[in-house]
């Protein structure tokens, strides 16, 4: 099997679909090319993280579509092309500026199946790079997911390597509903065996990472590779967890971490957003109401401080939850 | 004042550069956006500029090399600053990696990965419990989200399988009301009381003989038990500490003994009272626990007959068992346990004799009742049993 980056098992997975699929099209922001290269080439870079390579040549100009800087535009003509029966995968550059199509996104493609009675779909992929750690600044370097999985309409993707990438990419686009993509820029380096025939990977099925009956540590995104790293350094003291991946925050598979925490008795919840109304905060509270009486101590959670990322790497590296504050956070619940 | 040029960061993902030549000299002097460096990374080569004005005194690193983003290239100082200054500063430059530590460039393998839009939905705690317990999910039906085989439907189902052939056949039982109060009375008794026993041995032949000349006048059968009964309501008029409730932090002493008596019955231990028993002859008391227990058994004994007790006895003597002790019944503060009375070789003016013998344990609650006072009482019942 070939070892791919998150990157490339993204770019493969939109290469097979726009194959296999002639509906399926790719706006945004630098989709063909660009990224400053020198070659002059628009196919050159594939968007300024490569992902959208070489679909230009392959597919053609009315297939990828190279948009002005204009965000709503973006959402608004891919929630149009998704009405009329194409298959829309938008890309929006930085999560952090989904703040510039809101409206599009949560008061238009998430509500359109529900307020025309079903009797239309609007399935449209909003891909978006997102996360902290590359001193990119407090408007570049956001996981703005919880904002979005507050939304009913919407279903919300997370992926933590280059295989899930691959598989939820294909889903997303398969899928009649409105997905958005959070793709963590640290993640796009890494690589891994990725099979090469299409496959897809359900919504709402979680992944179990790591096995033990310690405590059930629970991560999203990035924050699944630190909590990988906290377990190992854990589990060569004997202490060994179940580590969760739930892949989409929205459908979320509480299931799975109601039952682990049924097994363990003790969550630690690990997110690199801030702490209020966070996806950690949301996953404390289901387990506090459904499984209050499994809980042998109080949930830990690893959040980044309430603050906005700073630019300077040192702070911004204190900002980060890190392998360190996950190994403390999994000691702390159990008693440590 | 000294300032550091460091490697520039121009890409989003820059990590490092490479220095393709130097356009400025060691020695030189600079003007704040002086052109002073060329550098190249995977994407475009550009121009590094003067940070600020001064003399170019020390070059770190020269054409060819790669460095870091954040790495030290240069130090830009003016006259002022000595050679040894600029050593220290270089010694003691730390740089800022701006980059984030690499997660590893080689992530593991999904664990799970699969989970096919179009396959069976199964937990990944349901499949590994199914894993562990032998069996194939693909049989049991789920009824979790969209179908999905949750950890419950996997335990449901296990629990329809016919055991294994050299498994212990079971029986389950689900615990009736009676037998959920007294489980839970009982655990909180001996959880929340600091029992202990004190015990002693008494010559039961006079009482035994006391007994069968009742029986022989009376149509009803009394028993040792009945008789031991009214002894011990006798003994408790003298003992009022122990023929009490503790409230809260106030302790009840009654008047009257009115002693509750432990009756096995099929649905469990019930605990009929006997008002008054010091006032009461043994063979009334006899009718009396004759007619309860038989309604005991029955279950028709009403709520207000088993219910305020001041003290309780249990013989287990029938079964010929020694002795033995038992839990105390809150809001009471002791009970007596009562072992068979039987023929037992005993020391009587330095030889042996032959005498009929029973135990008495008494359990008391420490926190109403002193070692010394049950002790008290026991001796009291001796009394009342030999004399």
């Amino acid at each position: 099997m070939a070892q791919l980056s998150m990157r490339d098992a993204v770019n493969q997975a939109l290469h097979q679909e726009m194959a296999r699929d002639s509906r399926v099209i790719v706006l945004g922001e630098d989709v063909s090319g660009g990224a400053g290269g020198t070659s002059n080439e628009r196919e050159a870079s594939g968007g300024i993280f490569g992902v959208t390579k070489g679909l230009l040549p392959r597919f053609g100009a009315e297939r990828v579509i190279d948009t002005p800087i204009s965000e709503s535009a973006i959402v608004g003509a891919a929630a149009g092309a998704a009405l009329a029966g194409l298959r829309p995968v938008a890309e929006i550059m930085f999560a952090d500026f989904v703040g510039v199509c809101m409206d599009q996104i949560y008061n238009q493609i998430a509500k359109f199946r529900y307020m025309f009675g079903g009797k239309s779909a609007c399935p449209v992929v909003i891909r978006t790079a997102m996360g902290a750690g590359m001193n990119m600044g407090a408007q570049h370097s956001q996981t703005i997911y919880a904002l979005l999985t507050a939304i009913p309409g919407l279903k919300i993707v997370v992926p933590s390597n280059a295989h899930d990438a691959k598989g939820l990419m294909i889903q997303a686009i398969r899928d009649d509903d409105p997905v958005v993509f959070f793709e963590h820029k640290a993640l796009y380096p890494r690589k891994m065996e990725v099979p090469e025939d299409p496959y897809t990977i359900a919504f709402g099925e979680a992944n179990l990472v790591r096995e033990g009956d310690a405590a059930t540590v629970v991560a999203l995104g990035r924050m699944v590779t630190f909590a990988e790293k906290a377990l190992d350094a854990l589990a060569k003291e004997g202490i060994y967890c179940d580590l969760i991946d739930p892949r989409t925050t929205s459908p979320l598979d509480e299931e799975t971490i109601l039952e682990s925490v049924e097994n363990t008795g003790r969550l630690v919840v690990v997110d690199e957003s801030p702490p209020r109304c966070s996806v950690a905060a949301d996953i404390a509270a289901i387990v506090a109401s459904r499984g209050f009486e499994s809980l042998r101590a109080p949930v830990g959670l690893v959040t980044a401080p309430h603050a906005p990322i700073p630019f300077s790497p040192a702070l911004e590296r204190a900002w980060v939850p890190g392998p360190q504050a996950i190994e403390a956070a999994v000691r702390k619940v159990l008693g440590g | 004042m000294i300032h550091a040029v460091t490697m520039p960061k121009w890409g989003i993902e820059m990590t490092e550069g490479t220095l393709n030549a130097w356009t400025a000299r060691e020695g030189q002097s600079v003007r704040k956006g002086d052109p002073i460096l060329e550098v190249e990374t995977d994407k475009i080569v550009n121009t590094v500029e003067a940070p600020a004005t001064g003399i170019l005194r020390r070059i770190t690193a020269v054409a060819g090399e790669v460095r870091p983003v954040g790495a030290l290239i240069a130090v830009l100082a003016d006259e002022s600053v000595s050679d040894a200054d600029v050593t220290g500063f270089i010694e003691a430059f730390q740089g800022a990696s701006v980059m984030f530590e690499p997660d590893g460039a080689i992530g593991s393998a999904p664990s799970a990965g699969g989970a096919d839009a179009s396959e069976q939905r199964v937990s990944p705690i349901a499949r590994r419990l199914a894993e562990k317990l032998g069996i194939d999910v693909s049989q049991i039906r789920g009824t979790g989200r969209n179908g999905r085989v949750s950890k419950e439907d996997v335990e449901a189902y296990a629990a329809t399988l016919a055991p294994a052939p050299n498994a212990n056949p079971q029986t389950r039982i689900k615990m009736s009301a009676t037998r959920a109060t007294i489980a839970r009375r009982l655990a909180d008794s001996k959880a929340t009381i600091p029992h202990y026993r004190v015990e002693i041995e008494a010559d039961a032949g006079k009482l035994q003989a006391r007994r069968k000349r009742l029986a022989a006048d009376a149509d009803t059968r009394v028993s040792l038990n009945d008789m031991l009964v009214h002894c011990a309501a006798l003994a408790l008029g003298q003992h009022p500490q122990l023929n009490a409730h503790l409230e809260g932090d106030e302790i009840v002493q009654f008047a009257r003994a009115d002693i509750a008596i432990a009756v096995a019955t099929p649905a469990g231990l019930i605990t009929p009272v006997v008002r008054d028993a010091a006032a009461k002859s043994p063979l009334e008391i006899a009718r009396i626990i004759a007619e309860m227990s038989e309604r005991a058994r029955r279950g028709a004994l009403l709520r207000e007959e088993i219910s305020d007790g001041t003290f309780s006895i249990s013989n287990l003597g029938m079964y010929g068992l020694t002795r033995f002790d038992a839990i105390i019944n809150p809001p009471q503060v002791a009970i007596l346990a009562v072992g068979a009375a039987q023929d037992r070789v005993v020391v009587r003016n330095g030889a042996p004799a032959i005498a009929h013998m029973l135990t008495l344990t008494l359990s008391a609650d420490h926190r109403v009742v002193d070692g010394a006072v049950a002790a008290a009482f026991l001796a009291t019942l001796r009394e009342q049993i030999e004399e």
